[in-house]
């Protein structure tokens, strides 16, 4: 068995995969711990449903789907932050319109080009051991930029999380700020439907920052965490799929949320070991 | 030069009525002036449109002589809202990371706190009395002791205009009077201007140097003793409240 396992790690495809997800996976954590807080968690599944808009188009088109799936999740980006401006509008349902039309934009445009293929199915659902170096390197270029971006704006977002505004007092430009995230979740979600697929992709974004919120450990240490959540949820998930033989992007999910409630029960454990009853 | 102008100030919120209209005041370095009147006045709408919130439809302010619409040096400003319910409460930062926040309006992009800003930062929550209560998470925190928190945050960049809505309201009295021993102290070095709203008459007395009374219109500006000697302020709040304000049980001279 362990031989086995030992083999496996020697073979290009399952070093990519698990180089891949370990990229995601902080890219991920480092995005979705802004997107918890300024309550938009749901802006990752809805832009991953607008991006399914964009691979079918791509797929149709003969272009690369990574490309047009990116097009269209900033584009549904976009859609978002002005809807939810507009007024009477809040960002969880102007991204649930934008994620209702993306998918059903998505579906009409598959159907027309003579239904579902193997493709699709795999950006539906992930194909992490399909991933090719060309890929990787792409995905690193593009998270080094939103990492870079994240950190340029990192103070401003995090005002913004927590008070939207003070921040405004303090000459922040929240739109900018709120332009910037949604753009590197754009981006972020469209790496990683490769590695999770459209219809997982946001518990990437989700759970780990929601892990390591159970640990109170300020601003900054929760961020720290959520990515050593996040990649060791991904680099397990990756792991146990190849010893389980089971597909990657769900068991990576299944071992976040394991952590997760893990976590949650830590907390409840020590706040009723805290509480004067206890 | 007036640390705040304002200058015929209309104000109304899309298809509603007037707020407020015809709000004329200043006041300088060393001014302590408290914001008085009753609910849906404008006291608020008033402090939000100070911090360029929200835009009058007529009217002029400037803080420091500049327009507020171009006012760019939000370090020289402190506020401390009235509602922290707004603030996120799942917010996993520590008192001390949330104190740092109040250096915010210092910074140029791309903003960074030094080692020296948390050493500030430090000192701002032990003015406050909370230096052991630094690395717990804000949310953690009773509701007296965050909005101290939020004090510090203020007082860290020692802003040379501060602007409170209704800062003492969620304070039990010990609170209070740390938080009031503080303001007057910074204002009695006569370099910050202080602009707070409050509804305690009382506490009004005996902090304010200046009093606007809103009321939809400014019914009343001017120093304590023009204040205690209108006979139309009198007549609006009734010589009860207005000797509330006035009159001072601590033997201090009015």
């Amino acid at each position: 068995m362990s031989g086995d396992f030992a083999e496996i790690l020697s073979y290009g495809f399952a070093q990519r995969a698990l180089l891949s997800g370990a990229l995601l996976a902080v890219l991920c954590s480092l995005t979705g711990v802004f997107l918890v807080l300024r309550r938009l968690s749901l802006l990752g599944e809805g832009l991953a449903h607008t991006s399914f808009t964009g691979i079918a188009v791509g797929l149709l088109a003969g272009i690369n789907p990574v490309y047009s799936a990116f097009g269209f999740a900033v584009l549904g980006s976009v859609f978002v932050l002005k809807i939810a401006r507009g007024g009477r509008v809040h960002g969880d349902a102007a991204t649930g319109i934008v994620l209702a039309v993306g998918m059903s934009l998505g579906v009409i445009i598959t159907r027309l080009a003579g239904g579902f293929n193997v493709d699709l199915m795999n950006y539906l659902f992930g194909s992490v051991l399909t991933v090719t170096s060309g890929e990787i390197k792409f995905a690193a270029v593009a998270g080094v930029a939103i990492a870079l971006l994240i950190a340029l704006f990192f103070r401003e977002l995090e005002c913004i999380c927590f008070d939207q505004e003070y921040a405004r007092v303090c000459g922040v430009n929240v739109r900018a700020a709120d332009a910037v995230l949604a753009l590197a979740t754009a981006c972020v979600v469209v790496l990683t439907i490769r590695l999770a697929g459209i219809l997982l992709v946001s518990a990437l974004l989700i759970i780990p920052p929601s892990t390591a919120m159970q640990f109170s450990k300020g601003f900054k240490g929760t961020v720290l965490l959520s990515c050593l959540f996040s990649l060791a949820g991904a680099l397990g998930g990756i792991l146990l799929s190849f010893a389980l033989d089971l597909p990657a992007g769900p068991v990576v999910v299944l071992l976040n949320a394991l952590l997760f409630s893990a976590a949650f029960a830590y907390r409840k454990f020590l706040s009723s070991a805290d509480s004067p009853s206890a | 030069m007036p640390t705040v102008k304002v200058d015929n100030l209309y104000f109304r919120y899309p298809n509603g009525p007037d707020v407020f209209g015809g709000v004329s005041f200043e006041v300088g370095k060393g001014d302590s002036l408290v914001v008085l009147g009753p609910n849906g006045s404008g006291k608020t709408t008033l402090l939000k449109a100070l911090l360029g919130l929200e835009t009058p439809y007529e009217g002029g302010i400037s803080l420091f002589d500049t327009p507020v619409a171009r006012f760019s040096d939000w370090g020289r400003v402190g506020y401390l809202p009235q509602n922290t319910r707004l603030l996120n409460p799942h917010f996993p930062a520590t008192a001390l990371e949330v104190a740092a926040l109040g250096l915010l309006g210092g910074k140029k992009f791309p903003r960074r706190f030094t080692r020296g800003d948390m050493d500030k930062a430090a000192a701002a929550l032990d003015r406050v009395g909370l230096a052991s209560r630094a690395d717990r998470i804000y949310s953690e925190l009773s509701g007296g002791q965050q909005q101290r928190v939020l004090l510090a945050r203020l007082l860290v960049g020692e802003p040379e205009l501060i602007l409170l809505d209704e800062p003492s309201s969620a304070l039990d009295n010990e609170s209070r009077a740390m938080f009031f021993s503080i303001l007057d102290a910074i204002n009695a070095a006569g370099k910050t201007t202080v602009l707070w709203i409050t509804h305690d008459m009382g506490e009004a007395g005996r902090h304010a140097s200046k009093l606007l009374y809103l009321d939809g219109k400014m019914r009343f500006f001017g120093d304590m003793e023009g204040f205690c000697h209108s006979s139309e302020m009198g007549a609006v709040l009734g010589p009860y409240t207005q000797h509330t304000v006035c009159h001072r049980h601590d033997g201090a001279p009015k």
